[in-house]
This record gives structure tokens, sequence and C-alpha cells, in this order.
């Protein structure tokens, strides 16, 4: 028999232990509650945990039944959604993820948008405007390793949107580096955008970032230097651009530091001046002055 | 899931009319600080568009899918006419493309022929039309007093007809253009999102020189040239919408207002190609300008240089009262026109 809420991710600490001392002194109580759904499938609303624990030590599970048809009320499946969360509160209010799975689940008991957010924003204190419901089956629909992601990081609706939006094949690939190469959301949606672009359908099929998982290198290290390869690949006219930039300014004297936007979008240099003693202030002066900075500045704002 | 999930196309094919709430003239709300814009107004009376552009921000930007008009313009123009009134030394470019195509819907809404009459007694205000569509000939007799000018976005003819779905051809487009050119209209030419592709030097040349068999120079209010742009959320809608479209697939960066571009070598070559053809066909009196470009690439390309969004407003008002004396709009001031830039 499944579990009504069996794509939702547990809390890390869900009392099974607990629950499996308390029954093995005085048996399940209370009885656990079953659903008939309208295609005919019986599913455990409340008490999985019950529910295996009687079957792992072969003791009797009372049961009560619910059943839902086409004829039922929106009273009744109001009602089995009050059951389903104050059960399963903290489970559900745990993240984004568990919130846009039972969404997704009680949407197929033909509640309407407005009910949905009735009950959410009344009993979970979340509100969820009407217009995002379309993009929340997107993100239901994710294979179990992205929406694990996103549950253990905790994701914000707009951050598993985006992951919803990825190739999620390319998406199973770049997460599964992990805890080999350190992974933010951002990370990985950016990495999976350069994959899309370099038409690379597993991040592991890129020679760059194959050769820097074999380094030895910190999981931060390699993060940065997968994304700084990928970027660079992603972007040959503007790294060609910078080296150009780079090359240009090299000229300038040790004691001038350059700084410029490397996106190229905004048209200007940044030069620092390093002075240790006040005396070295006309030095520089005549140095800011002279033809070799002059011509190097000039050189790079071409460029930009 | 066992609840469809509402498409955005699904909105386009059905007209929704609505009263007029609130403000419907706005400045265009792609205005920044950060770029020189031209501070065109818009006329928010229409959203969504039946056409289907794989670029197009639409797809991210309406939320309930239908398209809906505003049926009320005397309304409109009453706060059209108001805000003209209030500052009369103002040449005002008002278009109505905000949120769709000016002349898409025409033969149901009607709304184009009604504008262009009342835009006609306006002393200093100028409707603009842009459209991807070649649906003119509702408007083609009306007495427009030269004070609305049709535009078309227009670009290469593989884009046209891979990315510009459901819309008018180049060929269509051109023959349009003729049609209104020949009725005494001013018509305009936005050469924008002009996109990379194969061939897209020839193709552009081929769009250019086209613009300028179906009208004369003279003709030509303004022409403007902008490289594609889009919010990075637009990628994974356009990823979903149009599966296997290649216009990802460009070497872009995000610019000051958020949103992706082309990286900026790759914009001046395309803008430099595109500037040196209109001079080539159009020759050297077209009032051209960038949009949504900073100080740096007017400096590299143009041969004027505004400093701001006032500044570019108010060349295109001497453009137009020195080019189009006889629809007598009012001379304008730089002043006037950089102190107010932001009403």
């Amino acid at each position: 028999m499944d579990y009504l809420l069996n794509n939702l991710f547990d809390t890390e600490d869900n009392g099974y232990t607990a629950l499996y001392n308390s029954i093995s002194d005085v048996g399940i109580i209370t009885p656990i509650l079953t659903l008939k759904t309208p295609s005919g499938e019986t599913k455990i609303v409340d008490g999985a945990k019950r529910h295996k624990i009687a079957l792992e030590k072969k003791i009797e599970c009372p049961t009560k039944s619910i059943t839902t048809s086409p004829d039922n009320t929106k009273l009744e499946i109001k009602e089995l959604c009050g059951i389903l969360l104050s059960s399963h509160y903290n489970r559900i209010k745990s993240s984004i993820t568990n919130q846009v799975l039972f969404i997704s689940i009680i949407q197929d008991l033909n509640l309407s948008k407005k009910e949905i957010t009735t009950i959410f924003s009344n009993t979970l204190d979340i509100q969820f405007h009407p217009a995002v419901y379309p993009e929340l089956g997107r993100i239901a629909r994710l294979p179990h390793p992205i929406l694990k992601f996103a549950h253990q990081k905790r994701l914000s609706y707009k951050q598993c949107l985006n992951l919803a939006h990825t190739a999620p094949d390319c998406m199973i690939s770049i997460l599964s580096l992990a805890p080999e190469i350190q992974i933010s959301a951002s990370l990985a949606i950016e990495l999976s955008h350069y994959c899309h672009q370099l038409q690379f359908d597993k991040i592991t099929d890129n020679d760059a970032v194959a050769k820097i998982l074999t380094q030895h290198l910190s999981p931060s290290q390699k993060s940065q230097h997968i994304r700084e390869a990928l970027f660079n690949e992603c972007h040959p006219t503007l790294t060609q651009t910078n080296a150009k930039i780079a090359n240009s300014l090299s000229d300038l004297p040790n004691s001038l530091s350059s700084h410029w936007d490397t996106s190229l979008e905004n048209k200007a240099i940044t030069l620092n001046l390093k002075l240790e003693q006040a005396d070295e202030l006309s030095a520089c002066a005549n140095t800011l002055n002279s033809p070799v900075v002059h011509t190097a500045i000039s050189r790079a704002l071409e460029y930009l | 899931m066992s609840k469809p999930t509402p498409h955005y196309r699904d909105g386009k094919g059905k007209i929704t009319t609505i009263p007029k709430q609130g403000e419907t003239m706005d400045t265009c709300a792609t205005i920044s600080d950060k770029y020189i814009c031209c501070n065109v107004k818009v006329l928010k009376s229409v959203a969504n568009c039946p056409f289907d552009c794989s670029y197009c921000f639409l797809q991210n930007y309406l939320n309930d899918g239908r398209t809906k008009v505003i049926d009320d313009i005397p309304a409109i123009m009453e706060e059209v006419i108001e805000k003209c009134n209030a500052q009369p030394w103002r040449l005002f470019r008002i278009g109505t493309w905000e949120l769709g195509d000016s002349l898409a819907l025409e033969t149901q809404t009607g709304h184009a022929r009604a504008l262009i009459q009342e835009f006609a007694k306006l002393p200093n205000a100028i409707l603009e039309l842009k459209t991807k569509s070649d649906e003119v000939d509702p408007i083609l007799g009306l007495d427009h007093q030269l004070k609305t000018v049709v535009s078309w976005s227009l670009n290469s003819s593989y884009i046209i007809d891979t990315e510009e779905h459901k819309t008018a051809s180049l060929e269509q487009r051109l023959t349009a253009m003729k049609k209104v050119a020949d009725a005494g209209y001013l018509v305009g030419a936005h050469f924008d999102p002009m996109i990379r592709h194969d061939n897209w030097k020839d193709e552009y040349e081929e769009a250019v020189k086209g613009i300028f068999e179906s009208a004369k120079p003279e003709q030509f209010a303004w022409i403007s040239i902008g490289s594609m742009r889009f919010n990075p959320e637009m990628q994974g809608k356009m990823k979903n919408n149009f599966p296997g479209n290649k216009l990802l697939f460009n070497e872009m960066v995000k610019g000051d207002d958020g949103k992706l571009r082309y990286v900026k070598p790759h914009r001046v070559e395309m803008y430099q190609h595109l500037i040196n053809c209109l001079k080539k066909y159009g020759g050297e009196n077209l009032f051209t300008y960038l949009c949504m470009e900073r100080w740096d690439m007017w400096e590299k390309l143009m041969e004027y240089q505004p400093r701001s969004i006032g500044e570019l407003d108010y060349y295109f008002a001497k453009s137009m009262v020195e080019r189009y004396p006889s629809a007598n709009w009012p001379s304008p001031n730089r002043d006037d026109y950089i102190l107010y830039q932001d009403t």
C-alpha cells in the first residue's frame, strides 16, 4: 500500500525510533487512515510509519478508510487536507520542495487554486500567488535527485523554479559531483546553462571539467576552476578581449594596479596607487603622467 | 497533476475588452538611467499579441494569458491631451506597442484608426504605431496630418522565418511599408533585436536595402538599432516554449539592467555593419539611434553623442521639427528637455 505523501522528504528527525519503541510497548492505538482514490488505488493518508512498523513486527494495524470519489463534497476533501496538514505540519512546512509536492498531491483531489491558497495561507501561513500554480507542476515533476537537493538546501520557490528550467539529466550530472565539488543552487544553475550553451548532455562530457576533477584541489577550488573553465569556453570573445586589456595594462609600473569591468559593459579603468611614504607622491605623479602609462591606458580603453 | 497547466499561448487567440483603469500613458518600461534611452512614451492600451516571437519578453511577463484591449479611446485620449497640454513646449512621441503589436489586431479593434484621427488634432504629439504585421489597409485613407509614424520592427528574413512566428514576412512588411509611405505617412524602422546567425551581414543588408525600396529616405522619421536582450529568467521560458531554439547558444553577458545581451565586441560589429548599410542605401541624413546602449557605444558608432535621456529626446524633436516644418511642432529647447527628462 502506497503512502499518499510518499514523495515528500522527511525532516531530519522523523521520530521513527521513539514510535517503534512505543508500539513495541503498547501496540498501535490510533488507527491509520487510508484513502481510496478516484482511480481505485488505496493510499495511506496518515500513519505510514505505524503501517511500516506493523508490517515489520507482524502485528495488527487498525485502519480507518476514507473513500473519495467524484461525488465527494469539497467539505470532505478539505477535511482530508486538514488531517494531512495537522499530521504532517512540520514535514510540509520544512521546505518549499515539500510544500510544492504537497500542493501537487492535493491538486489531484480536485481542489481549486483558490481553495488550495486558502488552506495554505490559513494553516501554514504560506502565500503562493495564483499565478505560480502553473509552474508548481514543473517543480513537482523534477527527478528525485534534484528535488532532494532542493529540499536539503531549503531552496526558495524561485530557485526551485530555476532548477526546473534546466535540463534534468545535465542537472543530475552536476549534482552528482558533490561532495567532490562544492555546489550551491546558483552554481548548479550557472553550470547547467554553460553545459546547455556548449551543448553537453552531462557536465563530465566536458574535457576541461573531467581534467579538473582529477586534480588535487579542495572541493571549493574545484568548483571555482570548473566555473571559470566553462565560463571561458562559453565566452571566447570576452576572454580574448580581457586578455588583450590585461596585456595592454601589463606595461603599468608596479606601483599602479588596475581594474576594469570584465563583462566589458562599462568603459572605465580604475587605477589604484600604492604609496608607502608621503614623499613618494611627486614621483607617482610623474609616473601617472608618463607616456608609458598613457599608452597603456589608451590601448586598454580602446578594447573597452 | 490532473489539472492541465494553462499555456502562455492560450490567450493569444481571443480578445477581452476591459475598461480603462488608472493611467494608461507612461514612459517606455525599459528606460534606465544606465543607458541612453529615447524617452518615448507608451499607451498601455493592449496586453498580449497574436504573434509568437521566440525572444519575446511577454512569455515571461504576462501572468494571465488573456489578450486585453482597453475599449475606451475617449478616456485614453483625455489622459493624453491632459499630459501633452501640461508640457506644450515638448514634442511627445507616444507608441502603442508596449505590451503588444500596434496593428496586428486592427481589423478587430479599430484602435489605430481612432487614435490616428485623434492625434491629427494634437499640436505637440506624434503617435507611433509599431508592428510586425502587414495590417495597414484600414489606416490608409485617414487624414493623419503627419502626426502618425507607422514603423516596423524589422529583422533579417532568416530571423523572421525562424524566430518571429506568425508575423508577416519581410517582403509583406516592406510591401505594407510602401503602402503607408504612398499614403503620405511618415515611416519608421526598428532593426531591433538584431540577432547573429549564419550570413547575418548579407541578410541585414538585404533588409536595409528593402526599406529604401519601400520608402524614400526623407520619409523615415527615425530608424533604431538594437540587439537581442532578455532577462535571465527568459532562458528557461525559451527552452520550454521553443525547444531546440538556438538563440541561447550565443556569447552573452549581463548588462547593468540585469538583462543578458551579446558581448560588446559583437554588438559593435553588428551595429557598425547596419549603420554602414543605412548610409549606403539611405544616405547621410537619416535620424538613427541606438536602443538601450551606454554612452560609449554612441561614441564609438554614432555621429552625435547625447549624454542623457533628455538630450536624445531633444535630438528627436529637433530632427522632426527641422525636417517636417509643415507639421508646426513647437521648436525644441535643449535645456528644457534635459531638465524635465524624468517627467
